[in-house]
């Protein structure tokens, strides 16, 4: 399987997953449950992207495609200091 | 939940999704006014749940077309670094501008990529047969030919991102709207291929805002479920859409789309949004 493949793949993966689980939490609604499972599902959903771009890491990596590599790390980095600075500004 | 509100989120998921996902936006243009004025959250509370549609959306279209060759994904990540630091720079630094000022260069950005698309043909550089490192190559599925395109000004293309970047961050205004005609006027990227990638960077840029309201405990789960699941089905729906339209027709209907953004930010400059 080439990069575009197993990005794809993977980002079907997670969102397929977060929107059954999500259907789940809404159609239990008014229980106890339906917070957590909702919340399990939103979770998924809201890291799919980031899961694909370590997948499309991985598969630079595999590939030996240094020049990319180091691209993606850069952004990586990039997004890690995003989070912390908001984080610290909340 | 009240199922009649549930179907009323589905349904703005759903509009909202299909319009990001043929035009590369994430929908919060549309998510947040609605929500607000029609469903009554709170700016905060609606910037949470919008978030979360925007990352549908941009999953859902993206799943789509990365497989199909749409979404360029070396491009996205490169473009995506540089869009970033210029969102770490603008929430960083202190609003040195009004907001309202902000607001009104973006919308005179706007009009100005509106205009161009509207009057000027999509200029696409055919490569050279050798392959360049930025040639690249997909298949019209409206034209059924495949098509190569080399990526030109590619250092001035991600300078502008980094400010398109911090501009967002300081207005609150998704950077969909500014990186389509960015890649589509000045780095020759085909239409179809720039929103596609807008589209799949969306979900990245999206990822860090919507992670902070999450852990924070900012988000109405249920609503934001119910946008999430309209804004999957809306995507999956634009992208049978945008299989039927032709690269001339998708700038046309882009440039209407950004006029209409860029007068709503003028309202949100105004303070009536």
């Amino acid at each position: 399987m080439n990069i575009t493949d197993r990005t794809s793949l993977t980002l079907k993966i997670g969102i397929t997953l977060g929107i059954v689980i999500m259907i789940i939490g809404l159609i239990f609604s008014n229980q106890d449950t339906e917070q957590h499972v909702l919340w399990l599902g939103i979770l998924i959903l809201i890291c799919t992207p980031l899961t694909g771009v370590i997948v499309t890491y991985i598969s630079l990596i595999e590939d030996k495609d240094w020049k990319w590599v180091k691209i993606t790390t850069l952004l990586i980095i990039v997004m890690i200091i995003g989070l912390a600075v908001s984080f610290l500004y909340e | 939940m009240d199922p009649i509100l549930i179907f009323g989120l589905l349904m703005i998921g759903i509009g909202a999704s299909i319009i990001g996902t043929i035009f590369g936006l994430g929908g919060g243009i549309i998510f947040i006014p609605v929500l607000t004025i029609l469903f009554g959250l709170t700016a905060n509370e609606a910037v949470a749940v919008s978030l979360v549609g925007v990352i549908a959306t941009s999953t859902g279209a993206a799943a789509v077309y990365i497989k199909k060759g749409l979404s360029n994904v070396r491009l996205g990540l490169m473009m995506e670094i540089t869009t970033s630091i210029g969102a770490i720079c603008g929430a960083v630094m202190a609003t040195y501008l009004a907001n309202w000022v902000l607001l009104c260069i973006f919308s005179i950005m706007l009009i100005y990529s509106a205009i161009h698309m509207i009057f000027r043909a999509e200029r696409i550089t055919e490569p050279a047969e050798e392959d360049g490192e930025f040639t690249f190559s997909y298949v019209d599925e409206k034209e059924n030919k495949e098509r190569r395109y080399k990526i030109k000004n590619i250092k001035s293309g991600l300078t502008i991102c980094t400010a398109a970047g911090m501009i967002s961050s300081m207005t609150g205004v998704g950077g969909g709207v500014i990186k389509v005609p960015l890649m589509n006027i000045h780095m020759q990227v085909p239409i179809k291929i720039a929103s596609a990638t807008s589209s799949y960077m969306i979900g990245i840029t999206a990822f860090s805002g919507a992670i902070v309201y999450f852990i924070h405990g900012d988000l109405l789960l249920e609503y934001a479920a119910a946008i999430a699941i309209g804004a999957y089905i809306g995507s999956t729906i634009g992208t049978r859409i945008i299989r039927h339209l032709n690269a001339d027709s998708i700038r046309k209907y882009f440039s209407i789309v950004l006029l209409i953004v860029s007068i709503m930010i003028l309202f949100k400059a105004g303070g009536y949004i």
